[in-house]
């Protein structure tokens, strides 16, 4: 089976009070990518991985962390990692 | 999977998310995404102004998804304005027209019925059936064709054809008659041949540029960047404006100048004065290039006959001149003294005499700049005539940045009214129905019987409104303009005409525009990239683009509803007996066959189309467009308007005619520059059979109606950076209708105060003619004088053109829309 | 894909009824112009356009969009100065927390770039009590 790229972005609505501390947590999280923060404290994240699992479970952990109002997921795209360049048919936007 | 990639998809995520909150993010992040390969890019020119700047097209699964500046074009370098960005949405407004309409009460037509949706079969089989019963009742004069500046160049070569060769009339005339038709007069009594000899690469190389009336800062918004550029890194240049009203152009202004409406003609001679009187004129230029003319004066104001200016003037309508000498001219304005300058202008006089020392150095290259402020004109051939005496006396012309430059309104009011000559009066290439020998080379390339063409001037665009009111022209086609928004006198002339019981009125247009709202048929119609065009720029820059995208189903080309409408036609039903009888194989063929499938613009296979559609050509069977053109280019070749071969302009960004061997012109009539003038020769301006250029001595007169005590304010009406004309397409734009919202009255703040009313207020802005509610703005990009006020007229639910009186330049007949005295009151 | 489908549906009914297959007389449509009004009527004119004093950057619609501006914007732009800069250039962005200029409008020296010097002919402001005239399907995928 060949290697798969996922990537997928959402948007962290974190409490005011909470964005040091979600600024630093998400830091943390293998495979998370913070673009842009808000005035009103949501964040512009992008997660990769190599399988939906990991991702999901990056989501979860998101979503646990204390502050955290809600999340949304935004885009996920899954790209075949092959030795030949080829590009994907699969492309979600919500 | 390469990394690149990767990042790419991340980017393309994080954009996703950004946009969702409305982020901006990171210019690298933004730039990965923005290489989403899946866009295929072609390009085209832009849809609205004259400037004629180029921009990358982005279509992807049949839609236009986005544009770009093209980097690659020598006329916007990658930039665009506010309105080319967003040419992407114009196409998409949801009440694009996707069925003809036609005015119709249980099932047939009525003129006071509603619109009802009907086949393109019998929408063009009831016009051809309305224009059959008038030509057979009423011969070919009364009908006719309200064309346009943003036609395509084959789009108005096939619709004078049809009308001058076909229906045997020159009733046919664009909207660039409201704003170009001024500077053709001009050239064409000054030079003998249209259009700029200079160039844009002017704007680089002059070292003072002078903005008459022009508010480029607005209207020609690249144009003017590339001259902040050059003004802002070169600090002995200096830019002198000149308007009625303090705009966005006086930002940048080294010297900056209002003068009172209509007294730019004093101020022309003042400054040829000043060069007379301060021995700057070059003699050798002068003798060798130059003669000079007096030019019959009190010449009326263009309006009806019966109307009382008209029977005042004692040459209405003359454009008579006679020989006179250098000494002559110069005793002809000596009288406009820089004091006479100045009190009639109300400049100050070392303003004025800052500019005309520009014009007088010879070490000074001096660029002029002018559109609407001179060419709406009750004197705008004067006023262009004027303007190159001064440019004509210093020999300061066709050198670079030596340029009197007259900039366009629309992309292709070059291209296509004045090179194809879709006016009433014109043929292709500077030619004229007048002229018998013009008329014969015409039915010579165009394989018809010597006669085919009338000899008579049709309806020109403001005689056509008077005309349909006047119950004389009765089948009217009115396509790719919105004369009931952008036309003089709406309420008086235009309205009545459309709505007279006698006229059938189509109107062909993407929209539901005003001038479609007063129709009695409607035809829905392709725009911009939903069909392949060609365009010509203000610098003779001709240039093409290839169909991008389906237009909606149901709405064609004014191309194809054009050739479809000729097919409805027989000679034998159209031309008269004698007239066959010169050609009689033709008597049974259609127009279309006769027009058309001539042997020439049906010569080239479809396939030689690199584009992947056109909807025409599949229509036709064979590369409609290029077969137009290349029976067009013929009229040119060899005598000064040469065109490179059709498809060299789908591979270049354009090229600067005349084109010959393959090599563009970038200034005419000199030589070294211009293939046309020989070894030796210096200068030939051989549009005149001399080759001599002619200065005219020409006077001040005053407009067709001043302030009174009761219509007390000044009003020119214009545009805005955001809105093209009429906003027909702009203001479907959300983004530039949110940009520039309402039109509005811009006034003096002691202006409103003296009439009750303040900032944002509404007011009633009215003339004898008619009235619209407005708002007030005293303190926006525009700040008038004290008794002068401006209003755009983009806004179709401010008529502002119904205030004005249909005068216009008794030459051109090009209407003034810049001073119509007004009373504004508190609504 | 939601507008896409509107967009489709629409010209299906719009050809539905363009009589091309119908024998039966199709029914008036209902059409306006952007006028709002009849030709002959005078309309009262709309409130003034209002712009905020202040505002978070405005989502771009496509690739290659230049970025609205989201507060009014009065500023100067003349030879001597050029206000836009006062907040915008990579020098100041930061500390006035306003979006930097786009780097393609710099000079090398992170100076800006003159052709690029009125801001205003691609950067407009957005009024904050108008939406549209007319709705626009738009899309850009």
């Amino acid at each position: 089976m060949s290697k798969e790229f996922h990537i997928t972005s959402l948007v962290v609505h974190a409490a005011s009070k909470s964005v040091a501390d979600i600024t630093q947590r998400l830091s943390a999280l293998e495979g998370a990518e913070i673009h842009a923060v808000t005035d009103e404290g949501k964040f512009v994240v992008t997660l990769e991985g190599e399988t939906q699992r990991s991702i999901l479970d990056n989501v979860e952990a998101i979503n646990a962390f204390e502050g955290v109002i809600n999340s949304s997921l935004i885009y996920h795209q899954v790209d075949p990692i092959d030795p030949v360049e080829q590009k994907s048919e699969e492309h979600h936007e919500h | 999977m390469s990394i690149s990639r990767r990042e790419f998809l991340k980017a393309n995520a994080a954009v996703a998310a950004a946009t969702a909150v409305g982020v901006t993010l990171p210019v690298k992040i933004v730039e990965a995404a923005e290489q989403k390969d899946s866009i295929k890019w072609d390009k085209a020119p832009c849809r609205f102004c004259g400037v004629g700047c180029s921009v990358l097209v982005g279509t992807e699964n049949g839609k236009v998804v986005a544009t770009q500046g093209d980097p690659e074009s020598p006329v916007n370098k990658g930039l665009n304005c506010i309105k080319g960005y967003f040419l992407s949405k114009i196409m998409y407004g949801k009440d694009r027209l996707t069925t003809p309409l036609l005015r119709m009460t249980d099932g047939k037509y009525d003129k006071e019925g509603e619109f009802t949706p009907v086949s393109w079969d019998t929408a063009l089989d009831t016009m051809a059936d309305k224009w059959k019963h008038t030509l057979k009742t009423k011969g070919p004069t009364a009908v006719g064709m309200f064309g346009s500046g943003q036609w395509t160049i084959w789009e108005g070569y096939a619709a004078s054809k049809l009308h001058k060769a076909g229906f045997l009339t020159n009733n046919i005339d664009p909207n660039a008659r409201h704003c170009m038709a001024s500077a053709v007069g001009g050239f064409m009594r000054t030079f003998g041949i249209d259009e700029p000899m200079g160039c844009y690469d002017d704007l680089e190389a002059a070292d003072e540029f002078v903005l008459w009336g022009a508010n480029m800062a607005e209207m020609h918004p690249i144009l003017w960047a590339r001259l902040s550029d050059r003004r802002l890194s070169s600090p002995t240049s200096r830019v002198h404006v000149l308007s009625t009203y303090q705009n966005r152009s006086f930002d940048l202004a080294d010297n900056a100048m209002v003068f009172r409406p209509q007294s730019d003609l004093a101020i022309l001679n003042y400054i040829a004065n000043y060069i007379i009187q301060n021995d700057a004129v070059n003699k050798d230029f002068v003798t060798k290039h130059t003669k000079f003319a007096l030019g019959t004066t009190d010449i009326g104001y263009g309006l009806r006959p019966e109307h009382p200016l008209e029977q005042k003037a004692k040459n209405p309508g003359s454009g008579k001149s006679a020989p006179i000498s250098f000494d002559e001219y110069a005793k002809f304005v000596s009288t406009y003294t820089l004091e006479y300058a100045a009190e009639m202008s109300g400049v100050e006089p070392e303003k004025l005499e800052l500019m005309a020392k520009a014009y007088a150095d010879p070490k000074v290259k001096v660029m002029s700049l002018w559109t609407m402020g001179i060419n709406q004109h009750v004197r705008g051939v004067w006023a262009n005539n004027m303007l190159y005496n001064i440019h004509l006396l210093t020999g300061k012309i066709a050198t670079p940045g030596n340029s009197p430059f007259s900039l366009t309104g629309q992309p292709s009011a070059c291209g296509t009214a004045r090179e194809v000559g879709t006016f009433s009066h014109r043929l292709p290439a500077d030619m004229v129905v007048k002229n018998p020998k013009h008329r014969k080379i015409t039915e010579d390339l165009w394989q018809l019987p010597e006669g085919t063409i009338p000899p008579k001037p049709g309806y020109h665009a403001v005689l056509q409104t008077r005309m349909l009111k006047d119950g004389k022209l009765n089948c009217y086609w009115n396509m790719c303009t919105n004369n009931m928004q952008a036309g003089a006198n709406i309420n008086e002339e235009i309205y009545p005409g459309f709505r007279n019981p006698e006229n059938f009125i189509v109107v062909s247009d993407p929209y539901p525009t005003v001038t479609a709202m007063a129709a009695d048929l409607i035809l829905p119609t392709a725009m911009w990239v939903e069909k392949e065009g060609a365009y010509g720029n203000a610098e003779r820059r001709t240039h093409m683009w290839h169909q991008q995208v389906k237009p909606p189903e149901g709405a064609k080309s004014d191309l194809w509803q054009l050739m479809e409408f000729s097919k409805r036609f027989k000679v034998s039903e159209v031309w008269p007996a004698e007239l066959i009888a010169k050609k009689p194989e033709y008597a049974d063929k259609t127009l279309y066959e006769v027009l058309f499938a001539n042997g020439v613009v049906d010569k080239f296979p479809a396939d030689e189309c690199k584009a992947d559609l056109n909807d025409e050509s599949d229509a036709f069977g064979y590369y409609v467009q290029k077969g137009l053109f290349e029976e067009y280019a013929q009229f040119g070749r060899g005598h000064g308007h040469d065109l490179a071969d059709f498809d060299t302009y789908h591979e270049n960004r354009g090229a600067r005619w005349p084109v010959v061997n393959g090599k563009e012109t970038l200034r005419r009539f000199v030589e070294g520059s211009d293939p046309y003038v020989k070894p030796g020769e210096g200068f030939n301006f051989y549009g005149k059979p001399d080759g001599k250029a002619v200065i005219f001595a020409l006077p001040y007169e005053p407009a067709a109606e001043e302030p009174n005590e009761e219509y007390d304010i000044w009003l020119s009406t214009g545009r805005v950076l955001e809105h093209w004309h009429t906003g027909s397409m702009t203001a479907r734009v959300p983004e530039l209708y949110r940009a520039y919202p309402d039109a509005q009255i811009f006034m003096h703040p002691e202006d409103a105060k003296a009439r009750g009313v303040k900032r944002g207020d509404e007011v009633i802005v009215a003339s004898p003619r008619g009235e619209v509610k407005t708002r007030v703005e005293t303190k926006g990009r525009n700040k008038p004088p004290r008794g002068v006020a401006f209003m755009p007229f983009f806004d179709a639910r401010q008529l502002v053109n119904k205030l004005l009186l249909d005068a216009t330049d008794p030459l051109s007949k090009e209407t003034d829309f810049k001073k119509c005295p007004v009373k504004v009151t508190k609504a | 894909m939601k507008k896409l489908l509107t967009a489709a549906a629409l010209v299906m009914a719009l050809s539905a009824c363009s009589g091309q297959q119908a024998n039966t007389p199709a029914e008036p449509v209902n059409i306006n112009s952007l006028g709002q009004s009849a030709i002959t009527d005078t309309r009262p004119a709309d409130p003034a356009a209002t712009y905020p004093k202040r505002g978070k950057s405005i989502e771009r619609t496509f690739v290659h969009q230049p970025p609205m501006i989201p507060h009014k914007a009065g500023y100067p732009i003349t030879l001597k100065k050029n206000g836009c800069m006062s907040c915008h250039s990579p020098a100041k962005a930061k500390r006035m927390k306003a979006t930097q200029i786009d780097p393609s409008h710099l000079l090398a020296d992170a100076k800006l770039n003159d052709h690029y010097y009125n801001c205003t002919q691609c950067h407009t402001p957005q009024a904050e009590n108008k939406t549209e005239l007319v709705e626009n399907t738009f899309s850009n995928n």
